[in-house]
């Protein structure tokens, strides 16, 4: 079933909305919650809590990209989980990732994002990537926003991990010249 | 800013961006760009690679004194030894056959296969379809002299080849081949051929060349990609899919030769290759098989010269070594005398990738491989003139090293190495003319250092430019270069040598809504002199020279969302922006195979598609010399721009797309 049907099934309030985004997209959200969480139980659950927010935020919203809609949510509900459970058991990968940000993430947490900052911070990322040609974002959004590692990244792209390293650190170099060009101090 | 915020903010980039960077659904990268200043990086990098490069090469001892290899005792391989190169080491297979496993699935023979596709009457039969739309426009009578000589003189014209190749003889593959009256296109793994008859040209039949292949995964893959495609409209991957099926129609239009990403599942991990189908069409419709040849490593590029073949492939190993599979690291071929190793192997000293570059060459007409070559460790930019194959690789310090390897007298025999700074955008960075070999780099430094202020914090420079270098092709020395010359920052978009002048269009890596256009003077390259437009609007991605000293660039304006034509014309003292035709909230395709320029008229087609009707087209323009003249815009069904072909011939336009055919009557002219 195509996206468009599926999200009209959700417009609807017709409960199939849920069992069809589960068989054609519960694989790719327990793959991002995977990655974040590296636990099956959490990994599922996220999933599941994936599908109720979609179901209870379509309507209002109306996604144009339906696969999108839902891996941004499960991300996000995968990173809240991880602050909560943190405590318990860090993953390997988010924490690398978190270090490797940190190049260019002022590591000051008192300096809270206001809400114009945040906006333009998200244009600056749009602009950053859309300046990028398509392997070079590919390989930036595996790594920051679906959080695979370096070694899944290099065996999905054909390409050796040294080179997806190198890649990720001219690109973090780049991005953070480019937010100094914006005037954005991160 | 929190780390994790930061995290947050980047879940809300474009939805565009999270759907091609799916790990299951990316397409896999062709790397470029591979090298960089960073000292402790490299030293990492190297360190990687050396360990990948002796997992590779373990049965292989090396010689202390010398770039020649000695085999190990398991390795089954001669020596060449009078045979090396200054900087490569040169490897023969043994003389007896070797073979290397094969699938069973894959067509070692030149028989017909078992599952013989439907025949061509059956398919006019059952798929027999007309023209499916088209509109006209007014008469041809307004025509002027100067087109009508030019008409005359294209068809006193021998060749029919659409496509803009980029070195005069030497012909490119593509999609779309025709003949006189034949339009061959290659789409969804299906062969259409169309009659050339003005109002009353149709598809004629429609040939599943994937069934000559059905078995094998790639087709799997690409299946399933198309039915993605049909639900999430996936425009990048179909890349990946099936443009990298091309073909060639030989001089005499009788052979048409095909090929075909493929994959042999007779090792651990599925290897690529790439299946050659030669096949006879001088009774078009109807056509017969002639020969299938496989060569290891996925298809990358090719080339028809004097109607033979030369075929690139990119050869990957990534399996742990063990000597039961020793074999299987070498780069073979399968033909109609069954398994056989690449002739000749030569490796660099200083390896930094464990893929080859495989290259092969048949003749058009039998289908039979006459010889191969493999080269370790290089990339897939590659440049053909009529007596030289360049092929090229990116080493440390952002170099780029090219290779001559001369072709033109029979075997591939190489000749020499040069290397330059910077790295090169694709084949239109390389020209050969009157014995030297011209290229035009990026180059693109970046430097790790402390920070004066805190010294426990790294700081990362880049300096990017371009320059341009002119290389003696007998001695494969640097005889004179231009470096830097475009403001700083900017990388090389496009390049086009046309004889003893080049223009290069260079931008900002960053925001490349702005550019120069350089045009330089190659006649005394102890003299090379250049001029520019200055900073203007927009980039090209792609360069055409067209008669007259005029330059056309194709590519963005203000913003990436308008699709910018521009003509360019240097005086001498300065270039200048001619004329502009600019279309806003439209993409284009980006392969430029598609475009359709015709240089004696002026033309040049290309598909595009209006980001805010939603609405594919075909925009047909006339450069007339001051002037870019609309002779067509024509709506399209929902196709995939990159893969929609047109040309002109005899008052007519003839598009097709990968769903569709039209035929327009050109009535006038500008």
């Amino acid at each position: 079933m195509d996206d468009k049907k599926i999200v009209d099934l959700f417009l609807e309030r017709n409960e199939d909305a849920v069992k069809k985004s589960s068989e054609k997209y519960g694989k790719y959200c327990y793959f991002i919650a995977n990655n974040i969480l590296d636990c099956a139980e959490d990994s599922e659950e996220c999933v599941n809590d994936t599908l109720l927010r979609a179901w209870n935020s379509i309507p209002p919203n109306k996604p144009d990209s339906l696969k999108a809609y839902l891996g941004r949510i499960t991300r996000n509900l995968a990173l809240d989980t991880y602050d909560r459970k943190k405590a318990q058991k860090r993953s390997t990968q988010i924490e690398l990732a978190y270090d490797e940000i940190s190049e260019f993430v002022s590591l000051d947490s008192s300096s809270d994002t206001d809400a114009t900052n945040e906006i333009a911070v998200k244009t600056a990322i749009n602009e950053f990537l859309a300046s990028l040609s398509s392997e070079k974002r590919i390989i930036f959004m595996q790594r920051y926003w679906y959080l695979c590692s370096v070694k899944d990244i290099a065996e999905k792209n054909g390409i050796s991990q040294a080179n997806v390293k190198i890649t990720l650190m001219r690109l973090r170099g780049l991005l953070k010249k480019f937010l100094e060009k914006e005037g954005i101090n991160l | 800013m929190k780390k994790r915020d930061f995290l947050n903010l980047l879940s809300d980039v474009n939805p565009e961006y999270i759907e091609e960077a799916d790990p299951d659904k990316a397409p896999k990268i062709a790397k470029k760009r591979v090298s960089f200043n960073l000292t402790t990086f490299l030293a990492c990098a190297a360190c990687f690679l050396l360990i990948l490069n002796l997992s590779v090469f373990l049965p292989f001892l090396r010689n202390n004194d010398s770039n020649i290899i000695t085999p190990g005792s398991d390795s089954g391989i001669t020596v060449n030894s009078g045979n090396t190169n200054d900087s490569l080491n040169h490897l023969q297979p043994p003389t007896t056959e070797s073979k290397p496993p094969v699938n069973n699935d894959s067509p070692t023979t030149e028989s017909t296969p078992s599952d013989t596709p439907p025949s061509v009457d059956d398919n006019t039969k059952n798929e027999l379809f007309g023209v499916l739309d088209g509109y006209f426009k007014d008469e041809l009578d307004d025509v002027n002299e100067e087109i009508k000589d030019a008409l005359e003189k294209e068809e006193e014209q021998e060749s029919t080849d659409i496509n803009d190749n980029q070195v005069e003889g030497v012909s490119e593959g593509d999609i779309i081949k025709r003949s006189d009256t034949h339009i061959f296109y290659l789409s969804n793994m299906e062969l259409s051929i169309y009659s050339i008859d003005k109002n009353s040209s149709r598809l004629l039949s429609r040939l599943p060349l994937a069934s000559y292949i059905k078995n094998s995964e790639e087709y799997k893959k690409a299946k399933d990609i198309l039915s993605q495609i049909e639900q999430d409209n996936y425009m990048e991957i179909l890349d990946d899919a099936f443009y990298k099926w091309e073909m060639y129609l030989s001089s005499d239009y009788k052979t048409l030769t095909v090929l075909v990403p493929n994959i042999n599942k007779s090792f651990d991990d599925s290897t690529k290759v790439t299946t050659v189908l030669t096949l006879d069409v001088s009774n078009s419709p109807a056509i017969s098989l002639t020969s299938i040849n496989t060569f290891a490593g996925e298809y990358v590029s090719s080339r028809i010269v004097n109607d033979e073949l030369i075929l690139f492939t990119r050869y990957r190993i990534f399996r742990n070594y063990t000597k039961e599979t020793n074999e299987s690291f070498m780069p073979f071929y399968v033909s109609g005398n069954g398994s056989q190793l690449s002739r000749d192997i030569y490796f660099p000293s200083e390896l930094y990738s464990s893929t080859y570059l495989v290259m092969g060459r048949l003749d058009v007409e039998s289908g039979k491989v006459k010889e191969t070559s493999s080269f370790l460790g290089y990339s897939d930019i590659m440049y053909v003139s009529k007596d030289n194959i360049y092929i090229t690789r990116e080493i440390k310090n952002d170099r780029t090293e090219i290779l001559r390897i001369e072709y033109s007298l029979g075997d591939f025999t190489l000749k020499g190495t040069v290397t330059v700074s910077g790295t090169l955008n694709n084949q239109y960075s390389l020209d050969e003319y009157n014995g030297y070999l011209r290229v035009v780099a990026t180059v693109d430094t970046l430097l790790l250092s402390k920070n004066p202020v805190d010294k426990q914090e790294d700081t990362l420079t880049e300096s990017v430019n371009a320059s341009l270098y002119c290389i003696d092709i007998n001695t494969m020395k640097t005889v004179a270069s231009v470096e830097c010359f475009a403001p700083e920052g900017d990388v090389v978009r496009s390049v086009r040598f046309d004889k003893n002048t080049v223009t290069v269009c260079t931008s900002l890596y960053y925001r490349p809504v702005v550019d120069p256009v350089f045009v330089f003077d190659l006649t005394d390259i102890n003299n090379i002199t250049y001029t520019d437009t200055g900073i203007i609007d927009g980039y090209s991605e792609y360069m055409i020279n067209f008669k007259g000293g005029f330059s056309v660039g194709i590519g963005y304006g203000e913003n990436k969302s308008t699709l910018k034509i521009e003509a360019y014309y240097s005086n001498g003292e300065k270039v200048i922006s001619v004329c502009v035709y600019e279309s806003p909230n439209t993409t284009f395709s980006t392969n430029y195979k598609s475009y359709y320029i015709n240089h004696e008229l002026g033309l040049i087609g290309l598909a595009t598609y209006d980001t805010q009707t939603k609405a594919h087209r075909y925009l047909l323009l006339q450069f007339t010399g001051n002037e870019f003249g609309v002779v067509s815009n024509q709506f399209l069904s929902y196709s995939f721009i990159n893969s929609v072909r047109g040309f002109y011939d005899d008052g007519y336009y003839y598009t097709v797309t990968d769903k569709d055919f039209y035929t327009i009557h050109i009535g006038k002219f500008y």
